[in-house]
C-alpha cells in the first residue's frame, strides 16, 4: 500500500482516490489470482472425474470396440476436442465427426510412433493435435490421437491424455487375453470331447485278460487306441499323434474312425494288413497337415497262445515273462512320414500272465520336480513287478506310480496304457 | 508431411531384452544351418517352423540343403520330431539334391529317433568318436 502523505495544494481527497485506486487493483488482482486458483481447482476435479469415468469404463466392458469408443468420447469431452482416434497396425477407432485433416491426423499418430519425442503438431491452419503411444503387449503399439481447433495443447492436457492412452492399453491388452482364454478354453472343450471317440467297453475275450485307459493332459496330446475281436482274435491299436491341443485331438478322432475300419477290413490278414490299411487311409491327411501318428497294431490268438504286432513308431511295448522284461523297438517309422511299403510283422507265443504292455510317451516323459524324466528304464521297473496282478490293477498301479513319480509336477502329455494277458482259459 | 514439436517425452522401446533363444541359425546361400539348444517341443516349433519356411521361400526353384544341428539338443518330443519331418519334407520335395542333415543328434534325441526308427528317414550325421591310444 502507497504511503499516504496529506498534501497542502491537493488536499486529502486526492490522497484517499489514489489509495482506493491501488486498493481496488490489488482487489482486482486477488480476484483474478483466485479465479486462476479456481479455475486450476476445478480443472484438476474434472480431471480426476474423468480418470474415475475411464476408470469405471475399463471396469464395466469386455467388448473392445465399445469400450474404446466410450473411452475416446470421454476423452473428446474431456479436452474439448471434436476427433479422438486410436489407431493400429489392422484396426481403427475414431470419434468424431469426419474432416479435412483426418488422413493428417493419421499421419501425425505415425510420426509419433516413429519418434516418440514428437507428440503435438499444428497443421497451420489452426487444427491442433496431440499423439500419444498406447502401449499393447498383445499385439503392438497404437497411437492414441486427439485433435481441436480450440487452441494448443496444455501440460494437464497432455496428463490427461495420457492417462486415457494406459486406459486403452489395459482395455485392449484385457480384451485380447480374454479372448485368447475363451478360444483356448473352446480348444480345451473340444480336445476332451475327442476322448468321447474311445472305446467305452474294455475287451471282453475268453482267455485273455485285457484293460486299457487314457488319461489327458491339460493341453491335450493325440493319444488313442482302439480294439475289436473278430472271429477268434483280439485286434487292438494303440497310438499317439504328433503334437498336442485341437489338431491333434481332431486327427486323433480320424484315426480311431480309420483304425476301426481297418479292423473290420484286414483283421483276417494280421496287424500288418490292418497297419497298412491305416496308412491308406490317412497317410494323405497326416501328411498335409504336417503331423504323424505313431501306432501300433496287435493281434492276440488265445486258442493258439499265438501274440502277433506290427509297430509304426510306437514306444514303450514291452512283454514280461517270467523272467525278464524286453523292450520291443519299433520295426517301421511313423505312420505320415512317408508311405510305408512293406511292414514287417513279429510273431510271439505267449505263456499265461505273460504281460503285453503298450504305453504312450505321456508316461516315460513324465518328469519329476527335479525335471529327471521317468524314461522306458523306470517304467519298465514299474511293469515288471506286475507279472500275476489282473490287467486293470496293472494299468492303474501304473498310472498310480507315474502319478507319485511326478511328485506334484504337471501332466505335460497324454498318458495311455494296454495292457493284456493271457489267462489260465487260454490253450495252446 | 505434418509440422512437428518436440514435447521432450522419453522415448519408449518394445525391444525385448535379456530373452534365451534355444534356436540360432544363419543361412549362406541354398546352405542353412539351425543349432537347436535345450528343448525342442511345442514352444519351440513356431520359430523353428517360421525360419524353415523363411528358407524354403527365399530361393524359389534351387536345391536347398539344411543342416540341423542337435548337438545340445536335451529332449525332443513329437511337436519336434513332426517339424523335422514336415522340413524334411519341404526340402526334399523339389528334388535335386535338397534336404535336411541331422547333425551331431545328443544321446536323449538319438534314442527317439532310433525308437521311432525315424532314424532310418534322415540323414544324420554323428559325432566322430575319439579313440585314445593308451600306448
Amino acid at each position: 500500500m502507497s504511503e499516504s502523505v496529506i498534501d497542502a495544494a491537493s488536499g486529502p481527497q486526492t490522497s484517499t482516490i489514489d489509495d482506493l485506486d491501488a486498493l481496488q487493483s490489488q482487489v482486482a488482482a486477488a480476484e483474478a489470482t483466485i479465479g486462476e486458483l479456481t479455475g486450476a481447482l476445478v480443472e484438476a476435479n474434472d480431471q480426476l472425474l474423468a480418470v474415475y469415468d475411464l476408470a469405471a469404463v475399463r471396469l464395466r466392458s469386455l467388448d473392445e470396440d465399445e469400450a474404446v469408443a466410450e473411452i475416446l468420447c470421454l476423452a473428446s469431452r474431456q479436452l474439448q476436442c471434436d476427433v479422438a482416434m486410436l489407431n493400429g497396425v489392422g484396426s481403427a477407432h475414431r470419434t468424431g465427426h469426419p474432416t479435412d485433416d483426418d488422413a493428417w491426423m493419421v499421419d501425425c499418430g505415425r510420426s509419433m510412433l516413429a519418434d516418440p519425442s514428437r507428440s503435438q503438431f499444428d497443421n497451420g491452419r489452426g487444427r491442433n493435435v496431440l499423439a500419444v503411444p498406447v502401449q499393447c503387449p498383445a499385439d503392438g503399439e497404437r497411437a492414441l490421437v486427439v485433435g481441436r481447433t480450440s487452441g494448443r495443447f496444455s501440460t494437464s492436457d497432455r496428463r490427461v491424455v495420457e492417462a486415457v492412452a494406459d486406459t486403452l492399453a489395459g482395455v485392449v491388452t484385457t480384451t485380447a487375453l480374454h479372448e485368447r482364454a475363451l478360444v483356448a478354453s473352446e480348444h480345451d472343450t473340444a480336445a476332451r470331447l475327442a476322448q468321447g471317440a474311445l472305446p467305452r467297453r474294455q475287451p471282453e475275450m475268453a482267455g485273455v485278460d485285457a484293460h486299457a485307459m487314457s488319461m489327458p493332459a491339460r493341453a491335450a496330446g493325440g493319444d488313442f487306441y482302439a480294439h475289436a475281436i473278430v472271429d477268434d482274435a483280439l485286434h487292438f491299436v494303440v497310438g499317439d499323434v504328433s503334437g498336442k491341443g485341437l489338431p491333434a485331438a481332431i486327427m486323433m478322432v480320424t484315426l480311431v474312425s480309420a483304425s476301426n475300419a481297418a479292423i473290420r477290413r484286414f483283421a483276417t490278414q494280421g496287424p500288418s494288413a490292418i497297419l497298412g490299411g491305416i496308412d491308406s487311409d490317412a497317410y494323405d491327411f497326416l501328411s498335409d497337415a504336417g503331423m504323424f501318428a505313431t501306432m501300433m497294431v496287435g493281434t492276440v490268438w488265445p486258442k493258439q497262445r499265438v501274440f502277433q504286432f506290427a509297430n509304426a513308431g510306437h514306444g514303450p511295448l514291452m512283454i514280461v515273462d517270467e523272467h525278464t522284461t524286453t523292450m520291443v523297438e519299433a520295426s517301421v517309422p511313423p505312420v505320415g512320414v512317408l508311405p510305408l511299403g512293406e511292414i514287417p510283422t513279429t510273431t510271439c507265443v505267449l505263456e499265461p500272465y505273460d504281460l503285453v504292455v503298450i504305453g504312450s510317451d505321456g508316461l516315460t516323459e513324465q518328469v519329476d520336480p527335479a525335471g529327471l524324466m521317468l524314461g522306458d528304464v523306470g517304467l519298465a521297473d514299474m511293469v515288471s513287478e506286475c507279472r500275476g496282478r489282473a490287467a486293470v490293477e496293472v494299468a492303474a498301479k501304473v498310472f498310480d506310480a507315474v502319478e507319485t513319480f511326478a511328485n506334484g509336477e504337471e501332466q505335460a502329455d497324454d498318458r495311455t496304457i494296454m495292457v493284456l494277458q493271457l489267462d489260465d482259459q487260454a490253450h495252446a | 508431411m505434418p509440422t512437428e514439436e518436440s514435447s521432450g517425452c522419453q522415448q519408449m522401446s518394445s525391444q525385448a531384452k535379456g530373452l534365451h533363444m534355444p534356436i540360432t541359425s544363419e543361412t549362406d546361400g541354398p546352405n542353412a544351418t539351425c543349432v537347436i539348444d535345450g528343448r525342442f517341443d511345442a514352444h519351440e516349433t513356431p520359430s523353428f517352423r517360421s525360419f524353415v519356411d523363411e528358407f524354403h521361400a527365399s530361393r524359389p526353384g534351387e536345391a536347398l540343403r539344411l543342416r540341423v544341428v542337435l548337438a545340445r539338443t536335451t529332449f525332443i518330443d513329437s511337436s519336434g520330431l513332426a517339424e523335422l519331418v514336415r522340413a524334411m519334407k519341404q526340402l526334399t520335395a523339389g528334388g535335386g539334391g535338397g534336404g535336411i542333415v541331422l547333425v551331431e543328434p545328443a544321446d536323449p534325441v538319438l534314442v527317439i529317433l532310433e525308437l521311432t526308427r525315424l532314424s532310418t528317414m534322415f540323414e544324420i550325421e554323428e559325432a566322430a568318436t575319439l579313440t585314445i591310444d593308451t600306448e
